[in-house]
C-alpha cells in the first residue's frame, strides 16, 4: 500500500477516534517528531470539525470555569510556567522512549531508495481476496437514515431528484437544529438485528483496504520531503494498522510448536525482486508483559523496535531469534530498548527466510554472546509481510 | 471560516494573559464543547475533566495558536482529543450504545440556523458512503466508539470493521480533495 496514503488514513483514524490507547499515544509521538504528519492530522481535524455544528450542547458544571482559571498560572509567571507545561505534556506521554523519530535517530544507515522516498514505489502485497463490494441492502432503517439527512447515492430508488450529491443544497441545511438532534439520536435501536446477516456475510477477510482511485499528492507540506521520514512513516504504520489485524489472527496461535517436517520446496516469495518492497512487520505474542512491535527490513538490514513494554533490566539485553525449518534458530539482533538496529544477519536471512518464520525474544545476560537462546522466551510471534 | 463570535480576538487577548477574554471564550464555547465531550464519555465528571484539560492546554498554547483562523476547530479537536483519550483509557467499561440525550436544554451561544459550506461539503461526501459505513463513521466521530464497539454495533468481526473504516476514509479523502 502506498506509504503516503497510509499516513493520511492513519491521521484520519486518529481524528475519527477509532485507534486504541496505545495507538493514540504512538500517533502523538509521531506528530511531535514529524511536522508533516502533524499537518495531516490537522487536515483531518479541519475536515471533520464542521460536524460539531450538529452536536447537541450540554450545560457544563457550574464551577468549571473557576476551576480552569484557578489552574492557570498566575500572570507574572506565565512565561516560566509555559515551558513547564510543555515539559509536563511531554512527560505525561506514556512512552517517552524513542520510537524511531526521524530526526532523533542516530543511525548511520544508508538512505532509503529514492523510489521509496516519494512513496510511489512502495508497492505492498495486493490482497487477492477482496471483499465483495458493499451494497446496503437494508432500506428498512429509514429512521437511521435521518441520522444525518445526507443525500445517498447508494439508494438509487431515492425519489428526490435534488438528492444529487454534487449539489451543495442538501436537506439538512434547512432543518432546525433540534430536529436534527432528535433524528440523530434515534437510530441505534433498530439497526443491528436486521442487518447483521448481510454484514457478516460480506465481511472481508483481510484488512488492507483495496485502494480506491490513485493517490493524490499531499497538499499540506510544501517543503521537500525527507525520504527517511516517509520510510519511517511506513514502519510506524505497521504498528498502527498491521498491529490490530495481526493480533487478532495471531493471538490464538500456539506459541511454540515443534517444527513440522520440511516441505518439498519453500514457496517463493513474490516480492523478493523489489528492492523497495514491503517491510516485515511482527507483533510478538504477549507473554508476561504487553506486546512488542517491530519491523524488519532485509533490504536495509534494519530492525526497528517500535514498542517495548520495558527496557531490558540492568546487565541484560533482549535477543531476537528467528526459527524456521530452513534456517534453524538464528539470532537477528540484540537490544536493550526501542530504536533501530543494524542486522547483517537479517539481510542474509532475507525475505524468504522471514516469511514463514517464528520470531521470539529472550532475555540474555549482556556478557553472554550466545548462538542459541538460553533465557526464557518472553515474547514470540510471526513476521508477516506488510 | 467565519468567526462571528470573535473567538480569534479572544484567543489573541488570552495569549497575552487576558483572563477575562479567556473566560469569555469559555462562555461562548463551553456548552458546545461540553456536549461533544459528554456524548463521547457519557459521564458528567469525566466530560468536565476533558473540558478542563482542554482549556488549560489551550491557555498554554494560546500564543502559538493566535495566528490560526479557525479557533473553534482547534478547540473542538482539543476537546475531542481529551475525551477520546479518557474514553480509551477506561476501555470497554465505558461502552455505551445508548442514544445520547441531553437532560437539560442549554443555551448555546454558537447556535445558528446557518450551516457552514464546509459542513455541506462534508455531508455530501458522507452521503456517498454506503449507509452502514456512514453510520460507522458518524458513531465513531460523535460517540467515540472504538472498533470493538463498532464491531458489536454492526455485529461484524473487528477486521471487517477495520476494512470498512479504511475504505470510508479513503473515499472521504478522495471526495474532500486536497
Amino acid at each position: 500500500m502506498n506509504a503516503m496514503e497510509e499516513l493520511r488514513r492513519t491521521a484520519a483514524e486518529y481524528v475519527l477516534g477509532t485507534l486504541d490507547a496505545d495507538q493514540r499515544a504512538a500517533v502523538r509521538e509521531w506528530m511531535a517528531a514529524d511536522p508533516d504528519f502533524a499537518a495531516l492530522v490537522r487536515l483531518w481535524e479541519t475536515r471533520f470539525a464542521p460536524l460539531h455544528e450538529l452536536s447537541a450542547s450540554a450545560r457544563p458544571p457550574a464551577g468549571l470555569l473557576d476551576e480552569i482559571l484557578a489552574a492557570l498560572p498566575s500572570a507574572e509567571t506565565v512565561a516560566e510556567s509555559e515551558s513547564q507545561a510543555d515539559d509536563a505534556i511531554i512527560a505525561s506521554q506514556p512512552e517517552p522512549g524513542p520510537v524511531s523519530p526521524p530526526e532523533a535517530e542516530p543511525v548511520s544507515t544508508p538512505e532509503p531508495p529514492a523510489e521509496t522516498a516519494d512513496g510511489q514505489g512502495a508497492s505492498g502485497p495486493v490482497p487477492v481476496v477482496l471483499a465483495a463490494e458493499e451494497k446496503p441492502e437494508v432500506v428498512a432503517a429509514e429512521a437511521a437514515e435521518a441520522e444525518l439527512e445526507v443525500p445517498d447515492q447508494s439508494r438509487p430508488e431515492s425519489p428526490e431528484p435534488d438528492a444529487e450529491v454534487s449539489v451543495p443544497e442538501i436537506p439538512v441545511m434547512e432543518e432546525r437544529p433540534d430536529t436534527i438532534e432528535e433524528a440523530k439520536d434515534t437510530p441505534q435501536a433498530e439497526a443491528p438485528a436486521v442487518e447483521a446477516p448481510a454484514l457478516a456475510s460480506e465481511a472481508p477477510l483481510f484488512p488492507p483496504a483495496p485502494r480506491g482511485p490513485p493517490p493524490e499528492p499531499i497538499p499540506e507540506p510544501a517543503e521537500p520531503r525527507n525520504p527517511w521520514r516517509v520510510l519511517s512513516g511506513v514502519l510506524m504504520l505497521a504498528i498502527l494498522l498491521g498491529g490490530t489485524a495481526l493480533v487478532y489472527r495471531e493471538i490464538h496461535r500456539p506459541i511454540e510448536k515443534p517444527a513440522p517436517p520440511p516441505p518439498a520446496a519453500p514457496p517463493p516469495a513474490p516480492e523478493v525482486k523489489q528492492s523497495n518492497g514491503p517491510d516485515f512487520f511482527a507483533v510478538l505474542h504477549p507473554q508476561p508483559m504487553d506486546g512488542v512491535a517491530l519491523t524488519l527490513d532485509p533490504d536495509t538490514s534494519e530492525v526497528a523496535v517500535l514498542q517495548l513494554p520495558a527496557a531490558a533490566p540492568e546487565g541484560m539485553r533482549y535477543n531476537l531469534w528467528v526459527t524456521s525449518e530452513a534456517l534453524g534458530t538464528r539470532r537477528i539482533a540484540m537490544f536493550r530498548e526501542t530504536g533501530t538496529i543494524r542486522s547483517e544477519e537479517l539481510s542474509s536471512i532475507g525475505r524468504a527466510g522471514l516469511s514463514d518464520a517464528m520470531l521470539r525474544l529472550t532475555l540474555e545476560p549482556e556478557a553472554l554472546d550466545t548462538s542459541e537462546p538460553t533465557g526464557e522466551t518472553v515474547f514470540s510471534g510471526k513476521a508477516v509481510p506488510q | 471560516m467565519t468567526d462571528p463570535e470573535g473567538l480569534k480576538d479572544l484567543l489573541v487577548a488570552a495569549s497575552s494573559g487576558d483572563r477575562a477574554a479567556f473566560a469569555r471564550l469559555y462562555g461562548l464555547t463551553a456548552p458546545r464543547l461540553h456536549g461533544i465531550a459528554l456524548r463521547i464519555l457519557r459521564q458528567e465528571d469525566l466530560a468536565a475533566d476533558a473540558l478542563r484539560a482542554a482549556f488549560v492546554r489551550l491557555w498554554h498554547e494560546a500564543a502559538s495558536l493566535a495566528g490560526e483562523d479557525d479557533i473553534l476547530t482547534l478547540m473542538v479537536a482539543r476537546v475531542r482529543r481529551e475525551a477520546l483519550d479518557a474514553a480509551r483509557a477506561r476501555a470497554e467499561s465505558g461502552l455505551s450504545l445508548e442514544p445520547f440525550e441531553v437532560e437539560e436544554e442549554v443555551e448555546d451561544p454558537l447556535a445558528s440556523d446557518v450551516r457552514s459550506p464546509e459542513l455541506g461539503r462534508l455531508l455530501s461526501c458522507l452521503g456517498q458512503l454506503s449507509e452502514e459505513r456512514r453510520r460507522m463513521v458518524l458513531h465513531a466521530y460523535y460517540d467515540g466508539w472504538s472498533k470493538e464497539a463498532l464491531s458489536i454495533y454492526c455485529d461484524a468481526p473487528p477486521h471487517a470493521v477495520n476494512t470498512w473504516i479504511w475504505r470510508s476514509i479513503a473515499e472521504l479523502d478522495v471526495c474532500l480533495g486536497p
